[in-house]
């Protein structure tokens, strides 16, 4: 099956009758409310004005300019630099859906379940000048997927052979149907297909690479100060026009700054010195919004659930799972709410999944705050006078404050909570070694929305981001089959038994969601999203 | 020779009864100004800290109302970030400060005074070595091996008092050295020696006595430091034991909100700030009252 | 002099290599696998990529082994390569230690200018209210901590007054008034500590001073008030400064932690926590042994002044 592609990818209506279940879910991204303000409506020619850097601070610091070798790609500034295969459009401001459109991937097709063959973009260079095509990007795919350093290789290890062909044809091929190949693709917390230059890396090797990126994004590398700041121009030789008729950007460079303490930033914001902080922290986002100088944008599909607890079933208590659903019917969402989410945080009820997902269903048990269940479950499972149980947590915040709550939340039910906060690194060993009662982290569901599968490191056994290493064949089979099916309705099937396995067996707890909050100053003009990171490619500054 | 003989010694030539004497020398110390402001400081912490329990309103780990509400009449400073009662974990702070400000610096005495006493007292290659060690410890930034230590040790306020008290433990290693090696080429000594009085007897007879005051006033001049340190772990990560409250980790926690409630700073600031002000001014009467003693005794 | 100095710094040798002992001691004892770190949480399960980073980065070898390694090494001028972000560790210190030194530097200038001053006013006229005042004030420098005072004065210059940038560093090829101007603050808060102590013994040592006989005399003699301290006085009121001074190096660089954090310094202080935080051992070692290495050197310096002023020392 073939048929046209327009510049920014297929319309949509050849797009679903292509792929079918493929297609990015249609089920609106509820829960995050919409402030979109110019993000959406290309702005009339004339209205651009060329010129100016703008700063951004970000609050985690670039641990290297390779993108394919850290899982920190999400941060603004790679995007700059280099483009992608495909990438996330919003296609309905009112619901905050998004689809796949093609970046350097102009349209693609499935001959087979099995197969898809991209068309990519002609004449496209790169900052050194070396030509962007199939050779290139075929290198782009298998790097990602072999090298032993990529952090991309566990979401591609299904793929069979990639095959460049006449220049500008892209044939991947894996060893079974992949339903969420190409929102894997897009998506930053997945296996983003940034695309480098194989030249500039052939020249300077890995090591030089990781300091002098070469991608063919709308900005150049200028310099890096680690643990300081990027510093990127303008790419005279973008392949985008502006709506003016001139290449994209519109800015002559930017900076992106780390600022380690996320108060710092905040005044920096005020005191005038950052046109878009990206990340706000949820206790300062009313006085944000009540500030007219700036403007928000609330990230669709993305929430931060404030406490997610992993149980170790493989000690007491939480091997019994009586105990396990009293931990969880324990949680208070609504005063976890009241106390932690400062207006915007919401209840959160299934563990990885999120409203809009595919699977996602509110009839499935809640396992709400009900103490008096709690204390019925602890009885029958052999703890009348309560239970003593430790929770271990990062010494950091918000985990902190979270934990507090928790502790007093759990112990006034009948579970006597002891909070070990420790180091971040000593944290992961000791969940990895299994050494904990229970745990509880921060995480985005947001993937879930974007398509379920992406969940499935998070959820299968001795998956690389299951952190409370929780084990149940059933579910490893059920995901497995999620992903290789392509029929949307038996997909929405099976991921709904995930969630009420998991349910059902309290193998995870959450708490609320809260949504993540960009501020920009109003000045700002033209800024898009790739989902949740800034795109500021189209970027002007008004007056 | 006990404690009590040692401080017989400082006070000793005033005519009049222990606690005669003891009033004698508070005099002296007030004189300095400001050591009064000292004095009642460190006697209101202690007083608040031993009587945490009977004093403090509510169970300080305990939400009693809405977060960040300020000062009203059921709780008197207000609450803080999850609505616990900030008055009641002012209290059981203080109890943390002293306890963090005595362990850590008690260790450091100890370790110090062992290190610099044998060090001061043997002399020779002994002497050389310790030093040695003592100032490789004092080549690195404070905070720097104080974080290091306390990060290999895990988080917790023992640990972080332990990792306080190696820290300042140069400082006193160096000030009982400077002053054993002193008293050891005095002529008493030497006679003391030659009538056979073991190393022992000459440490604890003739060299103590002349080291306390040093190290009580750098002692006094240390605590408040320990408490800076304290908040300032606990501001780099390393969490001292949630949810007990502590004046550092309840600044460094309020620090955040310092937008959204301003006035959440105030309470564990000014009781930081006045603690630390008074024992640097207290430690400021002891050094003159110390001094003007030992001067008058003539041993220095 | 040049024999004082000499013996000096035969003194500082064995101390230079006591403290890379203390400070290979100390990583071993930090919990968690380097070689993890390294490889990041995403690929966790690769047995095969963690035993290759296990060796590569020598962990196999035997502690004391890896310890003569990474000196022989280090003595060559190879500190090896940041687990985290993969620069070459002497690469990183170049860059990182001119914003540091110059941060120090400032905040010691700040402290001389300020602090000397006011404590020989202070000593000038003790129990004076300007002496108790200048005290209280001084004092208070060190009463609240670093990260506390830096947000103030964050607040107060940068949002309320809109004098200086809140936040970052000006390097100086961006031109003098712009580093200056974001420097400031930094080096306030950070002096702060030092300005304490130094006008507290600037004060301390000239009121002995003016105790001694000879002041006596000159005062006898009808010289002013003023030019007994200056004349006589001042000079060797200023050596247990001096000392002191030296004394505060130590603190002054663990300072420079919490005040990169605040401002957003890319400077040592920052990379030390951040290298003990992420197990970054190569660089961990590199940084402190760099700033113990600044430490012992500002020691010898301060020997060297003290000897100059004092020349009774030069032949203890």
């Amino acid at each position: 099956m073939r048929n046209a592609s327009t510049r920014y990818g297929m319309r949509r209506r050849d797009f679903l009758k292509l792929s079918g279940a493929a297609a990015v879910p249609l089920v609106a991204g509820a829960g995050a409310s919409w402030a979109a303000a110019a993000a959406a409506a290309p702005a009339p020619a004339g209205a651009v004005r060329r010129g100016g850097t703008l700063v951004g601070a970000i609050n985690w610091t670039y641990p290297s300019m390779d993108p394919h070798l850290t899982t920190m790609g999400v941060l603004p500034g790679y995007g700059g630099l280099f483009d992608s295969l495909v990438r996330f459009e919003l296609a309905d401001p009112k619901t905050g859906q998004h689809r796949v459109v093609g970046q350097l991937a102009e349209s693609w097709e499935q001959p087979d379940p099995r197969t898809y063959v991209f068309k990519l973009k002609r004449g496209v260079k790169f900052h050194d000048g070396s030509p962007f095509d199939a050779e290139v990007a075929r290198w782009n795919m298998l790097r990602m997927r072999d090298h032993p350093k990529s952090a991309k290789k566990n979401y591609l290890a299904d793929v069979e052979s990639v095959e460049a062909r006449d220049g500008s044809t892209l044939v991947v091929r894996h060893r079974a149907a992949r339903a969420a190949f190409l929102p894997i693709l897009a998506y930053h917390y997945a296996a983003k297909a940034h695309i480098l230059s194989k030249a500039a890396m052939d020249k300077m090797g890995e090591e030089g690479f990781a300091r002098n990126p070469v991608g063919s994004g709308p900005f150049r590398f200028k310099q890096w100060v680690t643990d300081d700041r990027l510093i990127v121009e303008r790419n005279p030789n973008y392949h985008v026009t502006g709506a003016d008729g001139k290449a994209l950007p519109y800015l002559d460079g930017a900076v992106w700054r780390y600022i380690p303490d996320p108060t710092v930033s905040l005044v920096d914001m005020r005191a005038g010195s950052l046109h878009i902080l990206e990340w706000v922290p949820t206790k300062d986002v009313a006085g944000i919004k009540a500030d007219p100088t700036f403007a928000t944008y609330d990230m669709p599909w993305v929430g931060q659930v404030y406490f997610q607890v992993g149980f170790n079933t493989g000690v007491p208590p939480f091997n019994n799972v009586l105990v396990r659903r009293a931990a969880v019917l324990g949680i208070d969402r609504e005063g976890m709410a009241k106390a932690l989410g400062f207006g915007i945080g919401v209840p959160h009820y299934y563990p990885k999944f999120m409203s809009g997902a595919l699977g996602y269903d509110e009839s499935l048990p809640k396992n709400e705050y009900d103490p008096a269940k709690v204390k019925a479950l602890l009885k029958e499972a052999g703890f009348p006078d309560g239970v003593s149980v430790e929770l271990k947590v990062i010494a950091r915040e918000p985990e902190n404050t979270i934990g507090e709550f928790v502790q007093q939340m759990w112990t006034s039910v009948g579970i006597k909570t002891k909070l070990v906060s420790m180091e971040r690194l000593s944290w992961i060993d000791a969940v990895r070694a299994k050494n904990f009662q229970s745990c509880f982290w921060r995480g985005t569901p947001g993937g879930s929305v974007v398509d379920p599968d992406i969940q499935r490191a998070r959820i299968i056994c001795g998956g690389e981001n299951n952190w409370s290493q929780f084990c149940d064949p059933e579910i490893d089979r059920l995901m497995e089959e999620g992903g290789r099916t392509l029929d949307t309705r038996r997909r929405r099937e099976i991921y709904r038994q995930v969630l009420a396995l998991i349910q059902d067996r309290a193998y995870l707890g959450t708490g609320i969601l809260v949504p993540l909050v960009t501020a920009y100053r109003r000045e700002v003009q033209g800024l898009r999203f790739d989902l949740q990171v800034a795109d500021v490619q189209a970027v002007w500054l008004g007056s | 020779m006990t404690a009590r003989g040692g401080l017989r010694t400082l006070l000793g030539g005033v005519p009049g009864s222990q606690w005669g004497r003891l009033a004698t020398f508070l005099a002296r110390v007030i004189r300095t100004r400001g050591s009064l402001f000292g004095l009642w400081v460190l006697a209101l912490v202690l007083v608040v800290a031993v009587t945490a329990t009977l004093i403090a309103p509510y169970n300080p780990n305990r939400t009693i109302g809405a977060i960040l509400q300020g000062p009203a009449w059921s709780y008197w400073l207000g609450t803080d970030h999850l609505g616990r009662d900030v008055l009641s974990r002012l209290v059981f702070g203080a109890r943390v400060a002293v306890l963090a400000g005595a362990v850590s610096v008690g260790l450091a005495v100890a370790l110090g005074v062992s290190i610099g006493l044998v060090a001061g007292y043997r002399g020779g290659w002994v002497d050389d070595v310790l030093m040695r060690l003592v100032d490789a410890l004092w080549a690195f930034p404070t905070l720097v091996l104080a974080l290091a230590i306390a990060a290999s040790l895990g988080p917790g306020l023992s640990n972080a008092m332990v990792a306080i008290g190696v820290v300042f433990t140069p400082a006193f290693a160096r000030l009982v050295r400077g002053q054993a090696l002193s008293v050891r080429e005095r002529e008493f000594a030497t006679a003391a020696r030659a009538l056979g009085a073991g190393p022992l007897r000459m440490m604890l007879r003739h060299i103590w006595p002349n080291v306390l005051s040093p190290i009580i006033v750098q002692s006094t001049l240390m605590i408040p430091q320990a408490i800076i340190v304290e908040a300032t772990l606990s501001f780099l990560g390393l969490w001292i034991e949630p949810p007990n409250p502590s004046w550092g980790s309840m600044l460094r926690q309020a620090y955040q909100y310092i937008e959204r409630a301003p006035w959440l700073s105030l309470f564990p600031g000014a009781a930081i700030f006045s603690t630390v002000l008074g024992l640097n001014l207290l430690g400021d009467g002891l050094r003159v009252a110390l001094d003007v003693r030992l001067r008058q005794r003539g041993t220095v | 002099m040049a024999r004082y100095l000499a013996r000096r710094l035969l003194y500082f040798i064995p101390v230079i290599f006591l403290v890379t002992v203390v400070i290979f001691a100390i990583t071993m004892l930090l919990p968690g696998d380097p070689a993890l770190a390294f490889l990041g949480e995403g690929n966790i399960h690769d047995k095969v990529a963690y035993e290759t980073m296990r060796k590569e980065l020598g962990l196999d070898r035997p502690i004391p082994l890896q310890y003569a390694l990474w000196v022989g090494r280090a003595l060559r001028g190879d500190l090896g390569r940041s687990v985290r972000t993969h620069e070459a560790v002497l690469g990183a210190l170049a860059a990182r230690l001119p914003v540091t030194l110059e941060l120090a530097a400032v905040a010691l200038v700040i402290a001389l200018v300020i602090a000397i001053p006011v404590g020989i006013i202070s000593a000038a006229r003790p129990n004076s209210p300007v002496d108790t005042a200048a005290t209280v004030m001084a004092v208070s420098g060190v009463a609240l901590p670093e990260f506390f005072v830096g947000i103030l004065l964050i607040y107060l210059f940068a949002v309320w007054l809109r004098v200086l940038p809140p936040s970052g560093f000006v390097p100086l090829s961006a031109g003098l008034g712009a580093n200056l101007r974001s420097i400031l603050m930094p080096a306030i808060s950070l002096g702060l500590a030092l300005n304490a102590v130094t006008m507290r013994q600037a004060r301390a040592s000239l009121l002995e001073v003016l105790q001694e006989e000879y002041i006596t005399v000159a005062r006898a003699k009808g010289l002013s008030e003023g030019a007994v301290i200056r004349v006589h006085a001042l000079k060797n009121a200023m050596i247990p400064v001096i000392t002191v001074i030296g004394l505060q190096i130590g603190r002054l660089f663990g300072g420079t932690v919490v005040i990169e954090t605040i401002f957003a310094f890319p400077g040592m202080g920052r990379l030390a926590a951040d290298s003990i935080f992420f197990r970054d051992f190569p660089m961990l070692q590199g940084v402190v042994l760099v700033m113990a290495l600044a430490v012992l050197i500002c020691n010898l310096l301060t020997d060297a002044l003290y000897a100059y002023v004092d020349p009774r020392i030069r032949y203890a």
